[in-house]
């Protein structure tokens, strides 16, 4: 379980987050949503490592991981994506996928220097897990080779994903992974969410398309100007007052 | 059939930007077998001395392409690390009489150690914060190498080594010198070439595209931050001691920032992301100033000209632009 228990952090005078606490489930989609401004990205850049926190902590599966740097936080098995697509555009959309195993590399860097043997064996295996994982994406064999910046958008987004899936996290977390795509990759992406989750991993899905959320999620939290509103199944979070209120004259994009 | 694409065929197909990464190490091939014909071929042996100290310089922009072209990380200090590699081998050569190949490669340790210790404070910084910052540095070690004269010997009367002589051969005289640092070329090469194919290299350039997401699935941004100033200073701190022994008595004049832009243009006409566009960019800014030599009153001008056209009309680097002209060439052709 991924275990976030009374987390704060201020900017200056903005309360981003107030006394947050959230858990995700292993093998399963868990909805985070809330209006703009909520504090749903800055919890994920606690959770990810790259912000502190003022208080509170993070454990994934028990272990305290709050103050981890995000390389560190990879290892420790949490992966995220990023609101506005962080792509390594210049390289092909094989390579970026390949980059997702950095952590599984096990040469060192003077057996890099050197490209021994064993570092061609593991290139190699590297490119054919990310092959493996593309192919999981749905992204066609002939983007494989194409410079990644120059895919479609919304296979951009697909890359990430297989960039993450690639570190072979125990939980991801996507923030706004829905965002620019149209109702049709909308619900296939939905379909891979959940395909991801019944492969073990615990998915944290950050999403202003609340259709999208409610379709996959098992859990939903609700979070308003820093804190959680509301938390529950659904149907649940649905019929919450609360939660309408908060979405009240709210647009969605 | 999903999985028929092998890495080595997915190798020569990746942009990064534009062509064939393994388009790279054949042409820095070709360009390791044009120096001895070129050697040979000159019979004039100030040409030849020219020569060596393009591949000498080469060897620093080598370095600073790993820097600036890969990692992004800009530096406008390199002369230091040349200054660094030049010194101390000079020092050691003439203190302890000690070999000067490993004189050399205590020079390039040395400045490979400072390179590693500024990356940490410098990790921090950007773009032009960064240049500011290694622009500081590299006018801090010039002073030092203009003043601390018991060390350096300044500006004058500067520092001198003896010949270079390797297992007791003399291989001081510039057909022979040019082996060593043809050699010491190809080593540098070798390597840089590995790490741009392989997880250092895509790491490196995952770190410049967006730091953010390199970081999010698994690399320590920091340490390949240390790592490619390490390696850049090395490189650099080599060719400052091959340099040592080129000119066998040289002054802090040298190690000014002028030589700091030298390497930047080098690498910024040759190529960012090739180590070839490095070797390439070396020497042609090395023989420019010996070609305008008979223009002397027009030297900087036409320098100047050719610079600003080659950016303009071939921003991504001189090798980048003439590949891709020959491939348009090619499809003229054939269509
Ligand atoms: N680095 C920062 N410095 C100062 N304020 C910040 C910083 N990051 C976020 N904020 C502020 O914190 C609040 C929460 O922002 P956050 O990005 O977490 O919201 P969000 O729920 O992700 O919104 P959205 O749905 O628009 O993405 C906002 O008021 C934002 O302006
Ligand atoms: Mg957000």
């Amino acid at each position: 379980m991924l275990a976030i228990r009374h987390v704060s952090k201020r900017f200056g005078g903005l309360r981003a987050l107030r006394d947050v606490n959230i858990e995700a489930e292993r093998s399963c989609v868990t909805g985070l949503i809330g209006p703009n401004g909520a504090g749903k990205s800055t919890l994920m850049n606690v959770i990810s490592g790259f912000i502190g926190a003022d208080e509170g902590s993070v454990t994934v599966d028990e272990a305290e991981t709050i103050g981890l740097p995000p390389h560190r936080m990879c290892a420790s098995g949490v992966v995220r994506t990023f609101q506005n697509l962080q792509m390594f555009s210049d390289m092909s959309t094989v390579e970026v996928v390949v980059m997702g195993r950095t952590r599984h590399r096990r040469a060192s860097l003077a057996a890099n220097l050197l490209m021994t043997p064993a570092v061609r064996h593991e290139e190699r295996d590297a490119f054919l897990a990310a092959q493996d994982l593309l192919v999981r994406m749905d992204v066609p064999e002939s983007f494989w080779l194409r410079r990644a910046g120059d895919l479609p958008y919304g296979f951009q987004r697909r890359v990430e994903i297989a960039r993450a899936l690639a570190t072979e996290p125990a939980y991801l977390l996507l923030d706004e992974p829905a965002a620019g795509l149209n109702d049709k990759e909308s619900s296939a992406l939905g379909e891979t969410l959940r395909k991801i989750a019944d492969g073990g991993i615990g998915v944290v899905l950050i999403e202003h398309d609340i259709d999208l959320v409610m379709n996959v999620s098992a859990r939903v939290f609700v979070m308003d100007a820093g804190t959680v509103i509301a938390s529950g199944t659904p149907s649940e979070v649905r019929s919450n007052p609360d939660v309408v209120a908060a979405y009240l004259g709210e647009e969605h994009d | 059939m999903k999985l028929t694409v092998s890495p080595a065929a997915s190798e020569s197909t990746a942009k990064r930007p534009g062509v064939p990464l393994s388009a790279d190490r054949k042409l820095s091939l070709v360009l390791m077998v044009l120096f001895p014909i070129c050697t040979f071929a000159v019979t004039n042996s100030f040409y030849k001395s020219v020569l060596v100290l393009s591949m000498i310089n080469a060897i620093a922009a080598v370095g600073l392409c790993l820097m600036l072209g890969f990692a992004g990380e800009i530096s406008i200090g390199q002369a230091a690390f040349y200054g660094l590699g030049a010194y101390v081998t000079a020092y050691l050569a003439n203190q302890f009489h000690i070999e000067p190949a490993l004189a050399i490669a205590a020079g390039a340790a040395v400045a490979m150690t400072i390179g590693w210790g500024i990356s940490r404070p410098l990790s921090r910084l950007h773009e032009h914060y960064l240049a500011m910052a290694t622009l500081a540095f590299g006018i801090i070690m010039y002073i030092f190498f203009a003043n601390a004269r018991a060390f350096t010997g300044g500006l004058d009367p500067g520092a001198s080594v003896e010949r270079f002589m390797f297992l007791g051969f003399d291989l001081s005289s510039m057909e022979r010198y040019f082996w060593v640092v043809w050699v010491a070329l190809g080593l540098s090469v070798l390597v840089a070439g590995n790490i741009a194919s392989t997880q250092v290299g895509r790491s490196l350039l995952a770190v410049k595209m967006s730091a953010s997401a390199a970081a999010s699935v698994g690399v320590d941004v920091v340490r390949m931050k240390a790592f490619v100033f390490a390696i850049g200073a090395l490189l650099t701190g080599l060719s400052g001691g091959l340099y040592a022994y080129f000119a066998r008595s040289f002054n802090a004049g040298t190690f000014g920032i002028g030589y700091s832009i030298e390497l930047l243009m080098m690498v910024v006409l040759g190529s960012l992301t090739r180590v070839s566009g490095a070797i390439v960019g070396a020497f042609i800014i090395t023989i420019l100033p010996v070609v305008f030599e008979q223009f002397e009153d027009y030297k900087t001008l036409v320098f100047g000209i050719t610079m600003v056209l080659i950016m303009k009309f071939m921003p991504s680097g001189l090798v980048e632009g003439v590949l891709s002209l020959g491939e348009r060439l090619l499809r003229g052709k054939r269509n």
